[in-house]
């Protein structure tokens, strides 16, 4: 299994090919939109390159439902009318630590999830999937 | 009264040069844009010259990451000759109306091999083989070829992709069309805003074309069609209208022109670098590639545009000539210039700029409408280089090695291309 470092050092030259950003402003709390300028076309670009540098599958379309996955629980537990019940918002803060508590709430918008991303998002990304192929695997 | 359309902006990257500047004085110098390829291995390739545009760095003109990567080298090309162009006009972007601002733009195919990375295609491509039917089985590419496809392939290879990203640069929000056609998208995006001014559907557009020939699979298909130059030496080629010449040379480049309605140009107080005043096109309806031996799609481009300007045929005081440098095309154009011009032709000097910049595909009518505005303002025609031998078949009064001073009110820039598709553009002084 490849460490922590390793990951983010992949994860980050996938970041920099798509985006075409500075090296230097791909710290792990950088936030994909608002610091990287990055747009949704984008997250299918560096989506892409993770699956072709990591050999994993991630969902290309709907990468935010990633983060809502847990076991016991249905979509509808966590989504009402495309938005985040009270019981997603605490289910999400729990898969997304990096993310400012605040920012996560009930009725924030599930299709906004992208906006939460921050570098390190995408490390954690890659650590469940390595995780489900050795699974897998095993 | 007719509205009337004038050129107020000028943007050309070609293998002479970034910039009017450059351009006009290395025309003028009768110094030639060809080369032995630099950026294509030679030895592989049918032909060893070709004229590339040099120096280009496109994060000079281009500060948008997303095009600079979604794009590849001749869209890049594009958007720095539209931002010449542009800037040139001196636009007030965040005054002018821009639904009234429109853009009309002529497309090359080629250059895909610079950025799309082919290789992305390959796993996709070998998941959709049929191995039963020995065929390419497009379900197949759906079902397992896409999902294993660069998402953004697609967007990458838009052949419109230059008109999304100058539409968004500065918010074109009226009149626009991408023209695909072989050679004559830019001369016809140029006749086709300057309709568009006409008839009132907008007051001031960006218009032009942009290609590279210079792709292996360009080279290796012209060459087969036999249009291309064997020669090795690069002061040798083309030779427009030489009895020795021997083919074209295959080029890459990007011309656009704002144009403006005229009252709308003067509030601003632009400056008014000459007037397209008529705009003639025609079909052959004839060969492939091979122009009518008559030159007929030619002659009545010509003759359309002069009746558009409603200007007599001996008021042409220049021609830029579509001058490509095979016998057929040549010689066919000759051939619709005499029949044209009959008696006046021996006092109409004539210039084919493709000497020196090699054929810029798509891009070629609009850099030399861009040409031909320059002779109108300086009063000075390029020279045709590389004529030397007399071809019988084509008695033209040439404006040979040197420069012609020579000040000319009206200046007629012909156009032909694959497909038999025939421009000629009628520019005036204003």
């Amino acid at each position: 299994m490849m460490d922590e470092k390793e990951i983010f050092e992949k994860v980050k030259k996938s970041i920099v090919d798509a985006l075409g950003s500075d090296e230097k402003d791909v710290r792990p709390e950088a936030l994909l939109f608002d610091d990287l300028g990055a747009e949704s076309l984008d997250l299918l670009d560096i989506i892409f390159r993770l699956e072709k540098a990591f050999t994993i599958k991630l969902p290309r379309t709907s990468i935010q439902k990633k983060f809502l996955a847990a076991e016991g629980l249905t979509e509808k537990d966590m989504i009402v009318d495309g938005a985040l019940t009270a019981l997603g918002a605490e289910k999400l803060r729990e898969k997304m630590p990096e993310v400012d508590r605040e920012r996560i709430h009930e009725g924030f918008h599930v299709d906004d999830i992208p906006l939460l991303f921050t570098v390190q998002t995408f490390v954690t990304m890659v650590k469940w999937a390595l995780a489900e192929k050795e699974m897998a695997g095993a | 009264m007719n509205r009337r359309a004038v050129i107020t902006g000028l943007g050309v990257i070609s293998p002479v040069g970034i910039g009017i500047e450059e351009n006009w004085k290395h025309l003028l110098e009768g110094t030639s844009g060809i080369e032995r390829f630099s950026r294509l291995n030679a030895e592989h390739l049918p032909v060893v010259l070709g004229a590339e545009v040099k120096n280009f760095n496109p994060k000079q003109f281009i500060t948008d990451k997303r095009a600079l990567r979604l794009s590849f080298l001749n869209v890049h090309l594009a958007l720095a000759a539209a931002k010449l162009a542009v800037d040139d006009a001196q636009i007030p972007l965040d005054r002018i109306d821009s639904t009234r601002f429109g853009a009309i733009i002529g497309s090359g195919g080629a250059g895909f091999d610079d950025g799309p990375d082919l290789e992305d295609l390959k796993e996709p491509i070998l998941r959709s083989w049929d191995e039963e039917k020995k065929k390419f089985d497009s379900s197949k590419f759906g079902a397992q070829g896409v999902p294993v496809a660069y998402p953004l392939y697609m967007l990458k290879c838009l052949p419109n992709t230059a008109f999304y990203y100058i539409s968004l640069f500065y918010n074109i929000q009226g009149e626009n069309d991408n023209i695909i056609s072989s050679y004559t998208g830019g001369s016809q995006a140029i006749g086709d805003a300057f309709r568009s001014i006409r008839r009132g559907d907008a007051d001031i557009l960006i218009a032009g074309g942009y290609d590279s020939l210079i792709t292996p699979n360009t080279i290796f298909s012209l060459h087969a069609l036999k249009m291309l130059s064997s020669q090795q030496d690069p002061a040798c080629a083309p030779r427009p209208f030489d009895s020795l010449r021997d083919g074209m040379i295959a080029g890459e480049g990007e011309g656009f022109v704002i144009m403006e309605e005229l009252a709308h140009a003067q509030k601003r107080g632009a400056h008014l670098y000459a007037e397209i005043s008529g705009y003639g096109n025609a079909s052959s309806a004839y060969h492939v590639y091979n122009p009518s031996p008559t030159g007929d799609g030619i002659r009545r481009a010509v003759l359309r545009a002069l009746q558009d300007a409603a200007c007599a045929a001996e008021s042409i005081d220049w021609v830029n000539a579509d001058g490509i440098a095979t016998q057929e095309s040549d010689r066919a154009e000759a051939h619709a210039l005499t029949s044209v011009f009959g008696e006046y032709l021996p006092r109409i000097p004539v210039s084919a700029t493709k000497s020196m910049t090699g054929h810029l595909g798509a891009a070629s009518g609009s850099v030399e409408a861009i040409y031909s505005i320059l002779a109108l303002q300086n009063g000075i025609l390029p020279p045709t280089i590389n004529y030397e031998h007399p071809d019988p078949g084509c008695a033209l009064d040439l404006v040979i090695q040197t420069p012609r001073e020579k000040k000319i009110n009206t200046a007629l820039t012909i156009n032909q291309g694959i497909g038999g598709q025939c421009t000629a553009l009628i520019l005036n002084v204003v």
